[in-house]
């Protein structure tokens, strides 16, 4: 291996590794996605789909975008929320009396000013939001076709787009994955307040005192 | 806002009607032949636009073959006022408030419902079903 590669290697393999668990996990979703979709396609007599449609269908979309959604919506509030909100004890925190955006000169643009800084000074949760807002509405677009389908094999009228946003099955895919983000992001801010990870910078260092906010490991 | 809101339109009619214009056609056209064949009496033909669980269905609850079976329901025909599909099932929407439900199958569009009445709050009741 080359010392460039194994340099890019080193440098990135945080973002390699989940990359690459992402991708298989992915796979993954879609391997068992595709035979219980046709096991249920022979259950309600239907004809059984190829793999490629599968992958290519709104019942796969949808599994995978109302994930996203909620992913992104944790970071997004996740970012954003941390610039406003304390919590004492956590890593995951700012220090107490820190909370805001700051000076420019803690933020070591002192002296720069212009669209270009401002942009670039909410890029992370412009992006993140960007992201948010994109998967969500594909998860609405990929869940309501689903949804007419399902309706049609039961001899119902389909719903509109705009009925479809105010039904009980579009709120109740998006509220089963927002609750587990929020309760994941609220679990760590608090048990990092008392528990330790040895060498992660998600944790404070193992000696800290349960009150000191904002240091990590 | 508004130039927003049409984009937005705009995109949602483009993803959900991706690739559906054709299979609206293919479907339109099991519903014309099915009707037809009814209308002339050819109860074979019109089985042949059935899916098989819905012609199994009807030859075991009226007892005779299907071609006598599908005869017998009487079923009404009527012009199509709207064809809408979404995966591998479609709605005829039919002059006076009657629907067609179909189901995309290996040999095409089936029938999968028919004479089928609205009902305020409930499904459709449909006269031939699976």
């Amino acid at each position: 291996m080359s010392g460039r590669l194994r340099s890019f290697l080193y440098e990135n393999g945080l973002t390699l590794t989940f990359l690459g668990l992402f991708f298989a996990a992915l796979v993954g979703q879609a391997i068992s996605g595709y035979h219980e979709f046709n096991s249920l396609q022979v259950q309600h007599g239907s004809s059984t789909i190829t793999f490629g449609r599968y992958i290519t269908s709104s019942d796969f979309g949808a599994a995978v975008m109302e994930n996203w959604q909620s992913e992104y919506l944790q970071f997004t509030l996740f970012i954003l929320m941390t610039v406003f909100l304390l919590q004492k004890g956590s890593p995951e925190s700012k220090p107490l009396g820190k909370e805001g955006t700051e000076t420019d000169r803690e933020q070591r643009i002192e002296g720069q000013r212009g669209f270009r800084v401002g942009l670039y000074s909410n890029s992370l949760v412009s992006v993140m939001g960007l992201i948010w807002v994109g998967s969500w509405f594909a998860q609405s677009i990929t869940g309501w076709v689903e949804f007419n389908a399902d309706r049609f094999s039961h001899q119902q009228d389909a719903l509109p787009y705009g009925s479809y946003l105010g039904s009980a099955h579009f709120w109740q895919t998006t509220f089963q994955n927002w609750q587990s983000e929020f309760l994941a992001v609220a679990s760590m801010a608090i048990l990092a307040v008392y528990l330790r990870q040895r060498g992660s910078p998600e944790s404070k260092p193992v000696g800290a005192p349960h009150d000191a906010t904002g240091t990590q490991g | 806002m508004r130039v927003g809101v049409s984009v937005l339109a705009a995109l949602v009619v483009a993803l959900s009607g991706c690739g559906t214009a054709s299979s609206e056609h293919d479907a339109r056209g099991s519903v014309q032949r099915f009707f037809a064949a009814l209308s002339r009496h050819d109860g074979n033909a019109a089985c042949h636009e059935l899916s098989e669980e819905t012609a199994s269905k009807v030859a075991g609850d009226e007892k005779k073959p299907c071609g006598e079976a599908v005869l017998s329901l009487g079923l009404a025909t009527a012009s199509i006022r709207k064809v809408s599909v979404y995966v591998d099932s479609a709605q005829a929407k039919l002059q006076g408030g009657g629907a067609v439900f179909l189901d995309e199958t290996p040999k095409g569009w089936k029938v999968s419902a028919a004479g089928c009445k609205p009902q305020p709050g409930k499904p459709y009741d449909c006269e031939l079903e699976s």
